[in-house]
Protein backbone atom coordinates (compact mmCIF):
# COMPACT_ATOMS: atom_id res chain seq x y z
CA UNK A 1 0.00 0.00 0.00
CA UNK A 2 1.44 3.36 -1.00
CA UNK A 3 1.78 6.24 1.45
CA UNK A 4 -0.92 8.26 -0.32
CA UNK A 5 -3.42 5.39 0.08
CA UNK A 6 -2.60 5.10 3.79
CA UNK A 7 -3.11 8.82 4.29
CA UNK A 8 -6.44 8.70 2.42
CA UNK A 9 -7.67 5.86 4.66
CA UNK A 10 -6.69 7.72 7.83
CA UNK A 11 -8.29 10.95 6.61
CA UNK A 12 -11.63 9.16 6.16
CA UNK A 13 -11.69 8.98 9.97
CA UNK A 14 -9.65 12.09 10.72
CA UNK A 15 -10.18 14.71 7.99
CA UNK A 16 -8.82 17.35 10.37
CA UNK A 17 -5.36 15.75 10.64
CA UNK A 18 -2.64 17.21 8.43
CA UNK A 19 -0.55 15.05 6.10
CA UNK A 20 2.67 15.53 8.07
CA UNK A 21 0.89 14.70 11.31
CA UNK A 22 -0.45 11.47 9.78
CA UNK A 23 3.02 10.56 8.48
CA UNK A 24 4.45 11.04 11.99
CA UNK A 25 1.73 8.78 13.42
CA UNK A 26 2.32 6.16 10.69
CA UNK A 27 6.03 6.16 11.58
CA UNK A 28 5.15 5.76 15.25
CA UNK A 29 2.88 2.81 14.36
CA UNK A 30 5.60 1.27 12.21
CA UNK A 31 8.19 1.56 15.03
CA UNK A 32 5.86 -0.16 17.48
CA UNK A 33 4.98 -2.91 14.98
CA UNK A 34 8.65 -3.62 14.23
CA UNK A 35 9.74 -3.50 17.88
CA UNK A 36 7.05 -5.92 19.00
CA UNK A 37 7.19 -8.41 16.14
CA UNK A 38 10.94 -8.19 15.37
CA UNK A 39 9.88 -8.85 11.80
CA UNK A 40 12.66 -7.11 9.91
CA UNK A 41 16.21 -8.48 9.92
CA UNK A 42 19.29 -6.91 8.42
CA UNK A 43 23.06 -7.21 8.50
CA UNK A 44 25.65 -4.47 8.23
CA UNK A 45 29.43 -4.52 7.89
CA UNK A 46 32.20 -2.18 8.90
CA UNK A 47 35.96 -2.32 9.28
CA UNK A 48 37.62 -1.91 12.64
CA UNK A 49 40.06 0.91 13.28
CA UNK A 50 43.26 0.01 15.14
CA UNK A 51 42.82 0.50 18.89
CA UNK A 52 39.27 1.81 18.61
CA UNK A 53 36.93 0.00 20.96
CA UNK A 54 33.49 1.52 20.30
CA UNK A 55 31.55 1.85 17.06
CA UNK A 56 28.24 3.73 16.83
CA UNK A 57 25.04 1.82 16.17
CA UNK A 58 22.35 2.94 13.74
CA UNK A 59 19.20 4.31 15.35
CA UNK A 60 17.07 1.75 13.49
CA UNK A 61 18.67 -1.24 15.25
CA UNK A 62 16.27 -2.80 17.78
CA UNK A 63 18.24 -5.86 18.90
CA UNK A 64 21.59 -7.30 17.89
CA UNK A 65 21.31 -11.03 17.22
CA UNK A 66 24.94 -11.92 16.58
CA UNK A 67 28.30 -10.49 15.58
CA UNK A 68 30.91 -12.03 13.28
CA UNK A 69 34.54 -11.07 12.80
CA UNK A 70 36.42 -11.73 9.56
CA UNK A 71 40.20 -11.46 9.54
CA UNK A 72 42.42 -10.47 6.61
CA UNK A 73 42.68 -14.14 5.51
CA UNK A 74 38.91 -14.37 5.18
CA UNK A 75 38.39 -16.55 8.25
CA UNK A 76 35.08 -15.73 9.90
CA UNK A 77 34.17 -16.48 13.49
CA UNK A 78 31.23 -15.55 15.64
CA UNK A 79 32.13 -13.29 18.54
CA UNK A 80 30.75 -14.14 21.97
CA UNK A 81 28.55 -11.64 23.75
CA UNK A 82 29.96 -10.28 26.99
CA UNK A 83 27.45 -10.11 29.80
CA UNK A 84 27.74 -6.65 31.31
CA UNK A 85 30.74 -4.52 30.39
CA UNK A 86 34.45 -4.35 31.21
CA UNK A 87 35.12 -3.09 34.73
CA UNK A 88 37.72 -0.65 33.50
CA UNK A 89 36.24 1.79 31.00
CA UNK A 90 38.00 2.71 27.81
CA UNK A 91 36.24 5.46 25.90
CA UNK A 92 38.18 5.08 22.62
CA UNK B 1 50.78 -34.53 27.51
CA UNK B 2 48.25 -31.87 26.41
CA UNK B 3 49.41 -28.62 24.91
CA UNK B 4 48.43 -26.01 27.49
CA UNK B 5 49.34 -23.26 25.09
CA UNK B 6 46.62 -24.41 22.70
CA UNK B 7 44.14 -24.77 25.50
CA UNK B 8 44.98 -21.28 26.71
CA UNK B 9 44.31 -19.71 23.32
CA UNK B 10 41.22 -21.70 22.41
CA UNK B 11 39.48 -21.81 25.74
CA UNK B 12 40.19 -18.52 27.42
CA UNK B 13 41.35 -15.71 25.16
CA UNK B 14 38.47 -14.63 22.95
CA UNK B 15 36.88 -11.69 21.21
CA UNK B 16 33.76 -10.35 22.87
CA UNK B 17 31.15 -7.69 22.15
CA UNK B 18 28.77 -5.71 24.29
CA UNK B 19 26.64 -2.60 23.93
CA UNK B 20 27.07 0.65 25.77
CA UNK B 21 25.99 4.26 25.10
CA UNK B 22 24.32 3.38 21.75
CA UNK B 23 27.57 1.83 20.54
CA UNK B 24 28.96 -1.65 20.19
CA UNK B 25 32.18 -2.39 22.04
CA UNK B 26 34.52 -5.04 20.62
CA UNK B 27 37.63 -6.25 22.42
CA UNK B 28 39.90 -9.21 22.97
CA UNK B 29 39.31 -10.60 26.45
CA UNK B 30 42.00 -12.46 28.33
CA UNK B 31 40.63 -13.60 31.69
CA UNK B 32 44.06 -14.73 32.87
CA UNK B 33 45.47 -11.20 32.99
CA UNK B 34 44.77 -8.53 35.62
CA UNK B 35 41.31 -6.93 35.69
CA UNK B 36 42.79 -3.66 34.45
CA UNK B 37 44.36 -5.24 31.36
CA UNK B 38 41.76 -7.90 30.73
CA UNK B 39 40.31 -6.22 27.64
CA UNK B 40 42.34 -4.91 24.74
CA UNK B 41 41.01 -3.21 21.61
CA UNK B 42 41.55 -4.85 18.23
CA UNK B 43 44.87 -3.56 16.89
CA UNK B 44 44.38 -4.36 13.20
CA UNK B 45 41.74 -3.82 10.53
CA UNK B 46 39.12 -6.57 10.60
CA UNK B 47 35.65 -6.79 9.13
CA UNK B 48 32.79 -6.90 11.61
CA UNK B 49 29.34 -8.07 10.54
CA UNK B 50 26.39 -7.30 12.79
CA UNK B 51 23.12 -9.20 12.37
CA UNK B 52 20.15 -7.46 13.94
CA UNK B 53 16.43 -6.81 14.08
CA UNK B 54 15.58 -3.36 12.78
CA UNK B 55 12.83 -0.83 12.54
CA UNK B 56 11.41 -0.09 9.10
CA UNK B 57 12.67 3.08 7.45
CA UNK B 58 10.45 6.05 8.24
CA UNK B 59 8.23 7.69 5.65
CA UNK B 60 9.54 11.12 4.71
CA UNK B 61 7.42 14.07 5.72
CA UNK B 62 6.42 16.72 3.19
CA UNK B 63 9.15 19.08 4.35
CA UNK B 64 11.82 16.51 3.44
CA UNK B 65 13.47 16.65 0.02
CA UNK B 66 12.90 12.92 -0.45
CA UNK B 67 9.17 13.05 0.26
CA UNK B 68 7.04 11.02 -2.14
CA UNK B 69 3.50 9.81 -1.82
CA UNK B 70 4.50 6.63 -3.68
CA UNK B 71 6.71 5.44 -0.80
CA UNK B 72 5.88 2.04 0.69
CA UNK B 73 6.64 0.53 4.07
CA UNK B 74 9.38 -2.10 4.20
CA UNK B 75 6.98 -4.38 6.05
CA UNK B 76 5.25 -7.10 3.99
CA UNK B 77 2.14 -5.65 2.31
CA UNK B 78 -0.33 -7.77 4.29
CA UNK B 79 0.62 -5.75 7.41
CA UNK B 80 0.25 -2.27 5.94
CA UNK B 81 -3.43 -2.03 6.92
CA UNK B 82 -2.46 -2.55 10.58
CA UNK B 83 -0.26 0.56 10.43
CA UNK B 84 -3.31 2.47 9.19
CA UNK B 85 -5.42 0.99 12.02
CA UNK B 86 -2.86 2.08 14.62
CA UNK B 87 -2.72 5.57 13.13
CA UNK B 88 -6.52 5.84 13.25
CA UNK B 89 -6.38 4.69 16.88
CA UNK B 90 -3.79 7.33 17.74
CA UNK B 91 -5.93 9.93 15.97
CA UNK B 92 -8.97 9.04 18.08
CA UNK B 93 -6.84 9.19 21.24
CA UNK B 94 -6.26 12.87 20.46
CA UNK B 95 -10.02 13.49 20.75
CA UNK B 96 -11.36 12.90 24.29
CA UNK B 97 -15.00 12.62 23.12
CA UNK B 98 -14.18 9.82 20.63
CA UNK B 99 -11.67 7.88 22.68
CA UNK B 100 -13.93 4.80 22.81
CA UNK B 101 -13.47 4.38 19.04
CA UNK B 102 -9.72 4.09 19.64
CA UNK B 103 -10.21 0.77 21.42
CA UNK B 104 -11.74 -0.85 18.32
CA UNK B 105 -8.72 0.07 16.20
CA UNK B 106 -6.33 -0.88 18.98
CA UNK B 107 -7.82 -4.41 18.92
CA UNK B 108 -7.27 -4.55 15.16
CA UNK B 109 -3.65 -3.50 15.59
CA UNK B 110 -3.11 -6.08 18.34
CA UNK B 111 -4.44 -8.74 15.94
CA UNK B 112 -1.83 -7.53 13.46
CA UNK B 113 0.93 -7.87 16.07
CA UNK B 114 -0.18 -11.45 16.73
CA UNK B 115 -0.19 -12.27 13.02
CA UNK B 116 3.14 -10.53 12.58
CA UNK B 117 4.79 -12.61 15.31
CA UNK B 118 3.37 -15.81 13.77
CA UNK B 119 4.63 -14.75 10.33
CA UNK B 120 8.06 -14.05 11.78
CA UNK B 121 8.21 -17.38 13.65
CA UNK B 122 7.25 -19.35 10.55
CA UNK B 123 10.18 -17.77 8.74
CA UNK B 124 8.31 -17.95 5.42
CA UNK B 125 8.69 -21.74 5.50
CA UNK B 126 5.89 -24.27 5.57
CA UNK B 127 5.87 -27.89 6.75
CA UNK B 128 8.68 -29.47 8.76
CA UNK B 129 11.47 -27.26 9.91
CA UNK B 130 15.00 -28.13 10.93
CA UNK B 131 15.96 -27.21 14.46
CA UNK B 132 19.63 -26.29 14.75
CA UNK B 133 21.14 -27.06 18.11
CA UNK B 134 23.58 -24.45 19.38
CA UNK B 135 26.38 -24.72 21.88
CA UNK B 136 27.35 -28.33 21.06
Amino acid sequence: MKLQQMIDLVQKHHPDLGVNEIIHLLNQASDEFCSRTLMLDEATQFSTVANQRYYGLKESIIEIKSVDKTDSDGNTQEIARLVGRPEYRDLT
Amino acid sequence: MPSYNTIYHKQTKQYVWWTERDSIGIALMDPLTSVKNRFSSIDEVQTITIFYHKKADHFNTLDSAQSAMTEQSELPTQFHQYLVDKTIQLGYELKPDEINKAMYFERKFEKGIKEGKAFKNRGRVTGMRTVIQHGM
